[in-house]
């Protein structure tokens, strides 16, 4: 039994110096500063030594470790946002700002963030992370036909919240 | 808007050519900051039984005390969720924030560690639907924010003075073992800490 963690610590290291710059990439598709980034991977790292115990092997730990740097960048992102509003008092942002292309990305990174957690992994980790679609499938646990119909339900979910910006 | 398949796809290949971190921060760095920050956990869950066994030890002698002395100005319970805390927070460092959830510690990190904590909090939340009472006593300084990632309970509290001079307290917190959302900003003026009184809030 490890009952201090100490084996799944080095597991978990063995992730870190291996995969790295993936966890950090991933983290960057959500937070914009480097700092932030780093943060966000370490407090997953953390997540998942606390959280051990209810790994089950149903996919690889790097996936696994992958999700919960997904999870802790939205919790980090949230956090900050909430303590700007408190700051500078809420203001919506001004919808002119910026170019069409930079509204859009900013309207995809908000309906991606609202996406049932599957389809957001499915996009995070088959679609922004430049994993192959076997590598991707193998962190998600799950095969690459099952990853294919995700991403394209994740899609699909997207155009939806899209044709819902416009009515607004 | 509308938006076609084509257009998505760009937008999505866009994100996914920008998804380099800047910085290539070297992973013995991050691996001794990881291994620094598990140690810390550690000796917290290794402490935490013996600061559970205190609390139960300060809890009988605030009720033995509390039987014995003439009436004390601040009521028994609340002298010993305060006894609770101060005795936490000494033994786990002016870093860790305390938390106890109905009796059950939890700890996070706090912002200002190197402010001592001088408010201490004990809160009775009550839903009024359910009839459900969630006990809540807390540490920090003003300004402070204590950031909770427990398999008990998660979230931030803030302690926020407002220019009348008294204390915003800003819930976000979730307790996951019942999966029951605490959210509440509630204002204390700074009578309530001279009493030392149990504040109830009922909500709904």
């Amino acid at each position: 039994m490890d009952w201090f963690g100490l084996d799944f610590e080095k597991q978990l290291l063995e992730v870190l110096r291996l995969h790295l710059p993936y966890l950090r990439s991933i983290a960057a598709n959500i937070l914009s500063s480097p700092a932030d980034v780093d943060d966000a991977v370490q407090a997953a790292l953390i997540s998942a030594w606390e959280k051990r115990t209810t790994f089950r092997g149903e996919s690889n730990l790097t996936g696994w470790v992958a999700r919960i740097v997904i999870s802790r960048s939205y919790d980090l992102l949230r956090q900050k946002a909430r303590t700007e509003r408190r700051i500078a008092g809420y203001e919506p942002p001004d919808a002119s700002a910026g170019t069409a292309d930079e509204e859009m990305l900013r309207q995809l990174d908000e309906i991606v963030a609202g996406l049932p957690e599957i389809y957001r992994d499915a996009i995070h980790i088959g679609v922004y992370s430049n994993r192959s679609i076997a590598e991707a499938a193998a962190d998600l646990g799950c095969s690459a036909n099952v990853l294919y119909q995700r991403i394209h339900k994740a899609k699909e979910l997207i155009k939806t919240e899209f044709a819902r910006y416009e009515n607004h | 808007m509308k938006i076609t398949d084509a257009t998505l796809d760009a937008l999505l290949q866009r994100k996914a050519a920008g998804s380099v971190a800047p910085g290539t921060p070297k992973p013995e760095a991050f691996a001794a900051a990881f291994q620094n920050a598990l140690r810390q956990r550690r000796r917290r869950a290794l402490l935490r039984p013996l600061t559970a066994a205190a609390a139960l030890f300060l809890l009988s002698i605030g009720l033995f005390v509390g039987t014995r002395s003439a009436p004390p100005r601040v009521p028994a319970q609340v002298r010993t969720e305060f006894a609770k805390l101060t005795f936490a927070q000494n033994f786990l460092g002016p870093e860790v924030g305390v938390v106890f959830l109905n009796d059950e510690l939890a700890t996070g990190e706090r912002l200002l560690a190197g402010v001592p904590p001088r408010n201490r909090i004990a809160l009775e939340l009550v839903d009024r639907r359910t009839g459900f009472r969630t006990a809540l006593a807390f540490a920090g300084a003003d300004g402070d924010t204590i950031v909770l990632d427990t398999p008990q309970l998660s979230g931030e509290i803030l302690l926020l003075p407002d220019d009348a001079g008294n204390l915003v307290v800003d819930l976000e917190l979730q307790n996951q073992t019942t999966g029951q959302e605490l959210r509440d900003v509630l204002v204390f003026d700074r009578e309530h800490f001279r009493n030392g009184r149990m504040y109830q809030r009922i909500f709904s």
